[in-house]
């Protein structure tokens, strides 16, 4: 302990406290305080500063660990088909682009698949294209649709022909069912060739095609349906490699309530050997099929198509097939104003290719001829991703050398959907085949995610195992007809997305005659 | 030598004059004026005046009346009592004059020919000192002195001149000039004669000058209130609660000289301008508890209308003499408005509490509130019950000499606050509120109270759930506002903004720092929320933010926590003292003797009388925004837990009770409402609010500073927090406590809106703007705490950081304010221009096809109405007929029938339908709205927030076969349902679809309706016709209705009936599982009415009630009540309640609290 030496500094400590008294006396005496003054001691002071910026600060790094919160997730981009969930109160599918006996078309047979346990009970009503205007392809007369009743049994396909009853002409069809569950997919024979194609689940108010030609012996039909209650009004143009294409006949183009309009597109666009059709509504929305028939001698090739509902920056073919003498080519179609690239990712088992790149320019349609690419695996199937840097459609056509069994040519488009759930219709029922001798030829699964899927295949209805396996991240897995066969309808579950294939029979050579899955909407 | 001088009788009238009266007289017998005759008019005086008349004026005539006539008709007894006088020289018996005033006075009239003539008037008791020298006045009426009060005369006034009145007390008239007028105005007893008199000679033509040579002394005893005018006179004694003030006379005498000198044209000019003037005279009077002027104002229209046939008498006389027109003479009158000139020059002076001060502290006037008392009482309720001045703490005397502020610099400082709001929001108050948010336009004053007093309300498909008491506070708003229901909108939204502000002064207040209690309350105006509020068309964030810092001053004063303790003696020793020396039973004023039980009872019971004022205060914001009762329970739970923290557990319990208690009172004045929310069952955590999307809630930093809209949205707002930080690091004892508490608070409110918004409450969703308002109010107090602290904790420190910390937050502050200021420019705070109803309104004109109702979808805060969840951030509501109006805004927490349209819409985004119409069809829906903005994107005009819908909805809507899109533009997609059927139609049994519409309706009687074998699009009940057309939300509806069956989409079915002309009911049964269909048997009139039964008038008769109670014993204990109450109770009453209280000494302290109670004090 120690104590002060200097006597004036005891002094000058007993002047300031005195002045402080003094001080504080005059403050009492002046009534500038009401309150008793209480010295908030430091520690006090300092806690209460430490509290509050402790909280704050304590929130803040809470909410920056939790991140912010999700945005909603936005609904998964369809290519205008899915299966509705089983529950589903109503359901509707739109098939259109066939035709009942026209034009060297025979009629077009329906598939409707019942993915549930019960029956299902709906309605078709069927209509085929009026034959007037300058670019009708059908003769016939709208005339009064057909309604019938249809009935699926659980686990079951009915094979139904939408044009019976009705005048010769290309025809559309729709279905409404009392719940959901239900797949329908179309195949449509014709001179030299036979085609399948899922139909619409839904409609839309835009679709787009990639891949199409009217060079000669080639002809290029576009079905519009109008499944609605009101009429819709349509503007249609086309990409072309000699620039866009507006035909004035196609802008402002009504589509009645309930009809369907089919346009042969070679009325307008002549010799053009790539083409991309565009179709957009200024009311209502339609569904959009197109059918093209190719031709080479004596024999040729039919593709029918279901359009995309938009562009993508994401395509899928699950399996591609470079044959040693036919042609593959990729059709990418750049609707948009602004020029992008469209990058090719190959997938093959146990390699790494590099991919390809195809600048696309903006409003346009390039073909990347990739059975003339050496990076390409030939006679072996391949799994390809296009990534694109805008919105892009992309198709793929097929071409069998001459000499091969018909039919030579045929096209599909690819899709944009991943999912961990597929329903994959056969090409005809068990006793309709969609062309004579129809059956299955390979069935493909593509995985273009990041970590293996576990896949698990199984015929719909027996509920049988067909395969097992598991697909590695950026590679396939094809099951051939040793595996695969017939006209059955297979289930495919997956633990990640992925993307699915099937290869038919009878066909000149891989992915002439092919179809993409059906996702299940849950 | 005979004199050539001109004869004057002065007429001296008495009334027992006082000892000064001798003087008088002495002065009269010292005049130099020779042909001076003095007429003494005694006025019934109580002891004959001739004696001492005759001791000082040994010639001079008394005449004596039985009667007191008063000043004017006595005087005029001289026109038949005198004859060839050339001049009469009215004099007061308190007026002295020098001895050349005479002589003087009739120099001048004859030098100027002037035929009336005033001289200077100046003080009795120090003639320096001047009190009239001549006197102007306004269009109005309303006269002005030529000089201040107390002026010094050093001669500046010494100049002959016109002058519009000589003021009464001595004034020299032509006697030929007085017979042609006729005299006074007998009507007029005191006050105000003067100004008649010489507006009729102005009116004839006469020329009125003051002579300041000429002077007098006057006392005026009847002038300064010290000789009452008698009650016999004014007739005061007969159906008048209160005597008659000067005030009153003054006024009614003005108005009186007003409607009868006025030629017609100039009447019908100037009378509506003193009409308006009127009316915001007795505006800012009620506001200031100025009882008295609201008195003095309305009895003097009264007491003229009363005698409307004899002015229009007079003034025809009156006319009959013009010489001069009312132009000629205006230009004597000042301009403008006099009195409203010399009141903000009494503001500017003395403040606005101030400028009132002496009418309430006017002997004879009870110092009452008025309005601005009952507001008070959410404020200022007493804590003890018994002798506190209610706004002890808000006096001038109790605010430290540091912390005092000149009323002038606060004036100014709110003008330029109030001038930036209005600034800011002129555009919308000038224009019209578009609907936008909750800021939907009201029905009309009768729908309002309609939607309160009906079983029935429009919301969802139909809904029997109790209406909130917030439409009958509109209706009753829209009441006060004669109807006019915008403005009445209007008024709510904007008197939100200024009614916060005041609350936080008042809240800051009794920390005795006018500073401090200043800059809370502009920083609370600074704070973006209600500028956000009012962009983002937040009605219930408004309320919230107008009531939070009343809200806090309850719970504050309820904790007992100094500077809000109550204060245990505050009445001043002496008065204290006199009280005791008066003995018991003494009654300083007139309040007990009426004083109803009521008032005396809730005055007793401290703790009730705070948890009614809260719960009223919180009932009418849970009227609202039902959230106000979260609100109020978080910050008793916030302030309760930093008490905690302080070790003050008493403090808590108290808070926390008075939290609790009030919202339980506020449930019990909502009673019939709250039945209705609790039947919502789980549901009823609706009401306080839809959830929006999480992925928009604001971040941690943006809650801290505020910037939940596009006002404030800058990192400038930040500096509010800091600001707020000041008190923790400078204030001591109760300033620093209160700092504590307001951070707690504002923790507590930005914590809770970060929860909130992350949905991690489920399904207890609350606006955060609305969240943000109590914060902002603790931060503002803050802030407000930390200038107190500054002004009485800093001085004890020598310079040093404390003072640059000041200086900071004062920076702060500023620049907090910068974004609002910023935002002020456009004039309307971003609030869009064009809205959805303009950009809607062709929907109105379809209702002729058919009744029909609107699905809006879309995030809650876009909705224009009250909405319910459909999960995942999306909400939905309905209207009818078009856009919806307030109708729909306070909504059932339940959808009850209507959850099936969230149902189709949810069916219809996971895909699982692609015909939505038809599951719609049954409610009548005709239209599908989503909405995904505040208001129309209108590029280069406006840019609203954005309010993005769930992604898969727009897809799902687009996939539907039976819905096309009809229109669409930025923000908003509207499709029409094409397979809609009117909300009320009928299928004629004649019609050849009757067959397929009964199967179709059939096949739909699970609700969900069969769609296989129809085409899509078309109607679900083939054939459906409209009929009983009718105004939306109309609780009955009349028309011809074909035999056949009659749909209604309108629930419950069963409250509905169907009857034809002659009362037949058509018998019902449900249709679509919820709505009604009637098999009506042969076509006709019929009615469809609602049938509500009896709980909904007796619900609402209990709800009313229990509001008038309350509010009447909020304001009886203001006194408002008393007069009212003694008549209707009766003497009888009165003294039994009177006499036993004159044994209670306490009461007497009572009494003077009482006194206190008013503002004059």
């Amino acid at each position: 302990m120690s104590y002060p030496t200097d006597p004036s500094g005891r002094a000058a400590a007993r002047r300031r406290q005195a002045g402080r008294h003094s001080q504080s006396a005059r403050r009492r005496q002046a009534g500038h305080t009401l309150y008793r003054r209480e010295a908030n001691p430091i520690r006090v002071r300092v806690a209460a500063l430490v509290g509050v910026v402790a909280a704050v600060t304590a929130i803040w790094i809470v909410s920056v660990a939790a991140g912010a919160p999700a945005p909603l997730a936005a609904r998964a981009t369809t290519d205008g088909v899915s299966i509705s969930a089983a529950d589903a109160s109503s359901s509707s599918l739109f098939c259109a682009g066939g035709a009942s006996g026209f034009g060297g078309l025979a009629g077009t047979t329906i598939y409707l698949t019942n993915t549930t346990t019960r029956a299902v009970t709906g309605v078709m009503t069927a209509r085929v294209a009026p034959g007037t205007g300058s670019g009708a392809t059908s003769t016939g007369t709208p005339g009064p649709p057909t309604v019938r009743p249809v009935q699926i049994p659980p686990m079951g396909t009915t094979a139904i022909n939408p044009g019976t009853g009705l005048p010769a002409g290309d025809v559309a069809a729709s279905f409404v069912f009392a719940g959901g569950g239900v797949a329908a997919n179309q195949v449509v024979t014709g001179t030299g060739g036979w085609s399948t194609a899922p139909c619409a689940s839904q409609v839309a108010t835009s679709w787009y095609f990639a891949g199409g030609s009217t060079s000669p012996g080639n002809a290029l039909t576009l079905d519009l349906f109008n499944p609605t209650s009101t009429d819709a009004v349509m503007n249609v143009s086309f990409l072309t490699t000699a620039g866009v294409i507006t035909p004035s006949a196609y802008q402002g183009l009504v589509v009645p309530a309930g009809h369907v309009v089919a346009e042969n597109v070679g009325d307008f666009v002549q010799n053009q050997g790539e083409i991309a059709t565009i179709v957009s509504a200024q009311s209502t929305a339609v569904v959009a099929d197109e059918l093209q028939q190719w031709s080479s001698g004596s024999t040729g090739g039919v593709a029918l198509r279901l359009g995309s509902p938009s562009p993508s920056t994401v395509w899928h073919f699950a399996q591609t097939t470079n044959p040693n003498k036919g042609t593959v080519t990729f059709h990418v179609a750049n609707p948009g104003n602004q020029g992008g690239i469209a990058t090719f990712d190959i997938g093959v088992p146990s390699a790494s290719i590099v991919p390809i790149q195809v600048p696309v320019p903006a409003r346009s349609v390039v073909a990347l001829i990739a059975s003339a690419s050496s990076r390409l695996p030939r006679s072996s199937p391949y799994a390809v991703t296009v990534k694109a840097s805008v919105g892009m459609v992309v198709s793929r056509s097929a071409q069998a050398t001459n000499g091969s069994a018909p039919p030579l040519w045929g096209s599909i488009s690819g899709t944009t959907t991943t999912s961990t759930h597929w329903l994959v219709p056969g090409p005809g029922a068990g006793t309709a085949p969609g062309t004579p001798r129809a059956t299955a030829g390979s069935l493909a699964v593509a995985n273009s995610g990041s970590s293996p899927a576990r896949v698990r295949v199984t015929t719909l209805g027996a509920g049988t195992v067909v395969s097992s396996f598991t697909v590695a991240p950026g590679s396939l897995v094809v099951l051939g007809p040793n595996v695969i066969a017939g006209l059955l309808v297979y289930d495919v579950s997956a633990s990640q997305p992925v993307s699915v294939e099937e290869d038919d029979n009878p066909s000149g050579a891989p992915g002439v005659v092919s179809s993409s899955g059906m996702p299940f909407s849950s | 030598m005979e004199s050539l001088a001109p004869p004057v009788v002065a007429v001296i009238v008495a009334h027992d004059p006082g000892q000064w009266f001798d003087e008088a007289l002495a002065s009269f017998a010292a005049q130099d004026y020779a042909e001076l005759s003095i007429l003494v008019l005694d006025c019934a005086s109580t002891e004959e005046l001739t004696a001492r008349v005759a001791a000082s004026l040994p010639t001079a005539y008394v005449r004596r009346f039985e009667e007191n006539q008063g000043y004017g008709a006595t005087s005029n007894q001289v026109r038949s009592m005198v004859d060839g006088a050339s001049y009469f020289l009215f004099c007061h018996d308190d007026v002295a004059l020098f001895p050349d005033t005479v002589h003087l006075l009739v120099e001048e009239a004859f030098r100027s020919n002037a035929g009336i003539v005033s001289p200077k008037v100046v003080s009795w008791d120090d003639p320096d000192r001047l009190v009239h020298v001549g006197m102007t006045v306004d269009k109005g009426g309303s006269v002005t002195d030529r000089v201040q009060p107390n002026e010094i005369d050093h001669g500046q006034h010494d100049a002959v001149r016109d002058v519009f009145v000589a003021p009464g007390g001595c004034t020299l008239v032509r006697a030929d000039l007085f017979e042609e007028l006729g005299g006074f105005d007998p009507t007029i007893v005191a006050m105000g004669e003067d100004l008649d008199l010489c507006w009729r000679a102005q009116v004839a033509g006469a020329r009125i000058i003051v002579v300041p040579d000429a002077r007098v002394r006057h006392l005026e005893e009847l002038a300064s209130g010290a000789r009452p005018v008698e009650a016999s006179l004014v007739g005061a004694s007969h159906g008048r609660h209160h005597p008659v003030t000067l005030q009153e006379l003054q006024r009614r005498h003005e108005l009186h000289a007003v409607f009868k000198c006025y030629g017609v044209f100039h009447l019908f000019r100037v009378l509506p301008q003193i009409l308006a003037l009127t009316l915001g005279e007795l505006v800012v009077a009620a506001v200031a508890g100025n009882r008295t002027r609201v008195r003095a104002v309305t009895a003097a229209w009264s007491w003229n209308f009363h005698r409307m046939g004899e002015t229009w008498r007079q003034r025809r006389q009156v006319q009959s003499l013009r010489r001069l027109s009312d132009k000629e003479i205006r230009q004597l009158q000042v301009s403008g408005s006099a009195r409203l000139s010399a009141y903000v020059r009494r503001v500017l002076q003395l403040g606005f509490r101030g400028a009132h001060a002496d009418e309430l502290a006017a002997p004879g006037t009870e110092a009452e509130a008025g309005l601005s008392g009952v507001l008070d009482e959410f404020v200022d309720s007493d804590d003890d019950g018994t002798a506190r001045r209610r706004d002890a703490p808000y006096d001038q005397e109790a605010v430290s000499p540091r912390g005092r502020l000149s009323g002038r610099v606060r004036l100014l400082s709110w003008l330029i606050a109030a001038f930036v709001v209005v600034v800011g929001s002129r555009s919308l108050l000038t224009g019209s509120i578009p609907s936008i948010g909750q800021f939907v336009p009201f029905p009309s004053w009768s729908s309002t109270f309609a939607q309160f007093g009906t079983g029935w309300h429009p919301w969802g498909v139909g809904s029997t759930s109790p209406g909130s008491p917030a439409y009958a506070l509109v209706g009753a708003l829209g009441t006060v506002l004669f109807g006019a229901m915008g403005l009445a909108q209007k008024v709510l939204l904007f008197a939100c903004i200024p009614l916060g502000a005041w609350g936080m002064v008042r809240l800051v207040r009794p920390f005795r720092s006018e500073r401090g209690a200043l800059v809370a309350g502009i920083v609370y105006l600074a704070i973006p929320i209600p500028y956000d509020a009012l962009a983002l068309g937040r009605l219930g964030a408004l309320i919230i933010y107008a009531g939070a810092p009343w809200a806090f001053g309850h719970l504050f004063r309820y904790t007992g926590v100094a500077p809000f303790a109550p204060a245990p003696q505050v009445l001043p020793p002496r008065t204290r003292a006199e009280v005791a020396d008066q003995g018991p039973g003494h009654r300083r004023a007139r309040y007990n003797a009426g004083r109803p039980v009521g008032g005396r009872w809730l005055a007793r019971h401290r703790t009730l009388r705070s948890l009614i004022l809260l719960g009223v205060l919180e009932a009418v914001m849970v009227s609202f925004v039902p959230a106000a009762a979260i609100v109020v329970v978080l910050a008793g739970a916030a302030v309760a837990g930093s008490s905690i923290l302080l070790g003050q557990l008493t403090t808590a319990a108290r808070a926390l009770w008075l939290s609790l208690g009030s919202t339980l009172v506020a449930g019990i004045l909502c009673l019939p409402w709250l039945i209705g929310v609790l039947a919502a069952g789980r549901g009823a955590i609706a009401v306080f609010g839809v959830a929006g999307p999480t992925s928009g809630a604001a971040s941690w930093g943006d809650l801290l500073r505020f910037s939940v809209g596009p006002i404030g949205n800058s990192p400038l707002t930040w500096a509010f927090g800091l600001a707020a930080l000041l008190p923790l690091v400078l204030a001591r004892g109760p300033r620093f406590g209160w700092a504590g508490r307001c951070w707690s608070i504002a923790l507590v409110f930005w914590f809770a809106a970060w929860v909130i918004g992350r949905g991690w409450t489920g399904s207890l969703s609350i606006d955060p703007m609305i969240l943000l308002g109590p914060a902002a109010a603790a931060t503002a107090m803050a802030i407000g705490l930390g200038i107190a602290a500054f002004e009485e904790d800093l001085p004890a420190s020598t310079f040093g950081w404390r003072q640059l910390a000041t200086a900071g937050a004062v920076a702060a502050m500023a620049i907090g304010a910068v974004p609002t200021l910023a935002s002020a420019l456009p004039g309307r705070w971003d609030l869009p221009q064009n809205d959805f109803s303009q950009t809607m309104a062709w929907m109105n004109a379809k209702a002729k096809t058919g009744a029909f109702r609107v699905l809006w979808v879309g995030d809650p805060r876009a909705l224009n109405q009250g909405s319910w969840s459909a999960g995942d951030g999306l909400a939905y509501a309905t209207s009818e007929d078009g856009a919806p109006n307030a109708s729909w805004l306070w909504n059932a927490p339940g959808p009850g029938p209507a959850a099936r349209l969230a149902g189709a819409v949810n069916t219809a985004r996971t895909g699982r339908t692609n015909q939505l119409g038809s599951l719609l069809a049954t409610a009548g829906v005709r239209y599908v709205v989503e909405v995904t903005a505040l208001a129309p994107i209108i590029p280069d005009v406006q840019t609203p927030t954005q309010y993005p819908a769930p992604a898969d909805l727009a897809p799902a809507l687009a996939d539907q076969l039976d819905l096309q899109s009809v229109f669409s533009e930025s923000g908003i997609s509207v499709y029409q349902n094409n397979a809609w059927i009117p909300e009320r139609a009928a299928v004629p049994s004649s019609a050849p679809t009757a067959a397929a519409a009964a199967t179709a309706i059939a096949a739909s009687a699970s609700g969900t309706p069969n769609v296989l074998g129809v085409a899509p699009g078309t109607p679900i009940v083939p054939g459906a016709v409209p009929v009983l057309p009718g105004p939306p939300a109309a609780s009955s509806y009349a028309g011809v209705v074909p035999a056949g069956t009659a749909l209604t989409a309108l629930a419950p079915a069963g409250r509905w009936s169907l009857a034809s002309a002659g009362g037949t009911a058509f018998p019902m049964s449900p249709a679509f599982g919820w709505a009604g269909q009637y098999r009506v048997d042969r076509s006709g009139p019929a009615v469809l009415r609602f049938s509500g039964g009896p709980w909904a008038p007796l619900s609402v008769a209990f709800e009313l009630i229990l509001w008038l109670l309350v509010v009447a014993a909020l304001v009886e204990r203001r006194g408002v009540l008393r007069p009212w109450l003694r008549s209707a109770l009766g003497g009888r009453r009165r003294r039994r309640r009177t006499e036993p209280r004159r044994q209670i000494p306490e009461l007497d302290l009572e009494a003077e609290g009482e006194d206190f109670g008013g503002l004059g004090g």
